[in-house]
């Protein structure tokens, strides 16, 4: 990358220490049915860095998701390393909490229900307790007043924000948010990016976002992760120093994106030079 | 009569049954005016349609009588429910834990998905002979029918409704770090909630229907099948229309407990839509 753009920048100043570190990271699936394996991953390195926001940018179908899966202990690692501070990554835990894009909330619980879940799972905390940090998180995400409705009967823009509250109130340290505003509205996306890059500057943890939307990417980063299309690699690790809030206007924000266009466009994963 | 039923669904903001009750009852109503004023004009003879009437006091007699006409009622009645309970229970306890296995176990699916579907294809009745002859022709006959025509639906639904559960479901409680026994009860048993009770609502239709011919077969049992067909042999009209009268009733009231169990989760958590006849 270019130096002479001063918002992106190739190494962290004030960077926290590597908490997760892929080295030539490999995902095969071998289907039961005899078909071909699928390479979902092909060599993919990286480094995430302590209260970092990562994002993972890629057109789809790259493996952002089967890698941010490998993260989270869900699928395993057919290759290369995956490490969580500095050990490999064996099965999901709570210290890392997921947000999917269709919400995935439980449906035969309320909104309330559904952010009170993972609390009562750790089986840590009494009933009042589990109910009052829950309706902390329905304060924070705006979504009082829906306590006791069912998810069905709520927006799209609703059931992301329940999701989104009930990862955030077991506090992990990682959120693992896989595309999580890619099925909303435009509106709806704009104001989510807003109050998730508010949260995610009270809260000390660490963000690993995927999506495909670069302007997304750039309003919420504090890194991005470009992957360069099948065969999946690692093209470019870059940081944004842009302050926050950020206003997807801003012309240094739309240099980036144009910048982070071209290189993505160039679908050359190890020529970054211009 | 409705009034406070319909102010406590409004206030739940879920279904309202004033409506619909007043609708169901004004055509109850109307059938049993058209019946009995068929019957008391005559139409058909008295002795083929006797009317509501005949049929209330026909109640009374056999409820009232305690072994001194041929048909005691409430003792058919506890004969039958006891049977299609006591066999569902056991029906129930066999279905949900081979289906779940049939499910997360590939050996046992493989094992018992074939079972399930040839068991599937065997009406319950073609099974009462040979019953007969190994169980006799009593109460064990009526029983393991309805333990298996009850079991097949409940399995394969079971079986079904596992594996449809969104394999996310398990990974998100795993990332609270739920233990087994957690997932169990709050991700497996919510998510296969809704084929459950389908499959328990249509075991129970097909055991309930099964028993009342196998009963009829089965000349030692007694209950409501047996005296139904032993009042044609006497050509006790009157019993009959009682007695189908009753299996009806019998019949619409197990069949709204499973509506209600529908109401209190498919309907209530909008995995299904609710349709306009609830
Ligand atoms: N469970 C799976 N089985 C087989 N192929 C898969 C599976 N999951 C993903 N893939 C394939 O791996 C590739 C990468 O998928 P994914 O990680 O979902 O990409 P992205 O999230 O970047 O769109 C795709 O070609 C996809 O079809
Ligand atoms: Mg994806």
């Amino acid at each position: 990358m270019d130096g002479s753009v001063t918002p992106v920048q190739e190494t962290g100043l004030a960077a926290g220490p590597i908490v997760v570190e892929a080295r030539n990271l490999r995902k095969v699936f071998t289907p039961q049915d005899g078909n071909p394996p699928v390479v979902a991953v092909e060599d993919v390195s990286f480094q995430i860095r302590r209260g970092e926001f990562t994002v993972l940018l890629g057109p789809s179908g790259c493996g952002k998701s089967t890698t941010l899966y490998m993260i989270g202990g869900f699928e395993k690692v057919s290759g290369g390393e995956l490490m969580l501070h500095g050990k490999p990554v064996a099965g999901p835990g709570p210290d890392r909490g997921i947000v999917f894009q269709d919400f995935v909330l439980f449906p035969w619980r309320t909104v309330l229900g559904n952010i009170m879940f993972g609390l009562e799972m750790m089986r840590r905390f009494d009933r009042a307790e589990i109910r009052a940090r829950a309706e902390h998180y329905v304060q924070h995400l705006g979504l009082a007043g829906f306590e006791n409705a069912y998810p069905s009967t709520l927006s799209g823009g609703m059931k992301q924000r329940i999701a989104i509250a009930r990862t955030l109130a077991t506090e992990p340290e990682f959120m693992l948010m896989d595309e999580p505003f890619a099925a909303l509205d435009a509106q709806t996306r704009d104001r989510l990016i807003a109050d998730l890059s508010r949260i995610a500057g009270e809260q000390n943890t660490t963000f690993v976002f995927v999506t495909h939307d670069v302007r997304e990417a750039i309003r919420l980063a504090d890194r991005i992760i470009v992957f360069s299309p099948r065969p999946s690699r690692v093209v470019q690790s870059i940081q944004v120093t842009l302050p926050r809030p950020r206003d997807s206007y801003d012309p240094r924000l739309l240099e980036i994106d144009r910048e982070l266009r071209s290189l993505i466009g160039r679908h050359a994963p190890d020529d970054p030079a211009s | 009569m409705s009034g406070a039923a319909s102010m406590a669904g409004h206030a739940r903001g879920r279904w309202r049954p004033s409506r619909n009750i007043c609708i169901g009852a004004a055509s109850v109503g109307t059938v049993l005016l058209l019946w009995q004023t068929m019957s008391s004009l005559g139409v058909v003879p008295t002795v083929l349609l006797p009317g509501p009437v005949t049929l209330a006091r026909q109640a009374v007699v056999l409820a009232g009588q305690g072994g001194a006409v041929p048909f005691q009622l409430e003792h058919d009645i506890t004969l039958t429910m006891v049977r299609l309970l006591g066999g569902f229970a056991c029906a129930v306890a066999l279905a949900v834990p081979l289906g779940v296995i049939s499910a997360l176990w590939p050996p046992a699916g493989k094992l018992l998905q074939p079972v399930f579907a040839v068991l599937m294809a065997v009406p319950a009745i073609a099974i009462v002979p040979i019953l007969m002859l190994i169980t006799g022709i009593g109460n064990a006959t009526d029983v393991t029918v309805v333990i298996f025509t009850a079991f097949v639906p409940i399995a394969v639904y079971v079986h079904e409704g596992v594996k449809l559960v969104d394999r996310r479901y398990y990974w998100t409680a795993r990332s609270f770090g739920t233990r087994p026994v957690d997932v169990f009860r709050h991700i497996l048993l919510p998510g296969i909630a809704v084929p459950l009770i389908a499959g328990l609502r249509m075991g129970m239709g097909y055991a309930w229907r099964s028993l009342i011919a196998t009963e009829s077969l089965t000349a030692l049992s007694g209950g409501l099948g047996y005296s139904i067909f032993q009042a044609a042999q006497f050509f006790d009209t009157r019993t009959i229309y009682l007695y189908m009268v009753v299996i009806a009733l019998l019949g619409f009231g197990i069949e709204a407990l499973f509506r209600h169990a529908e109401r209190r989760t498919a309907i209530r958590w909008g995995v299904i839509a609710s349709g306009g006849s609830q």
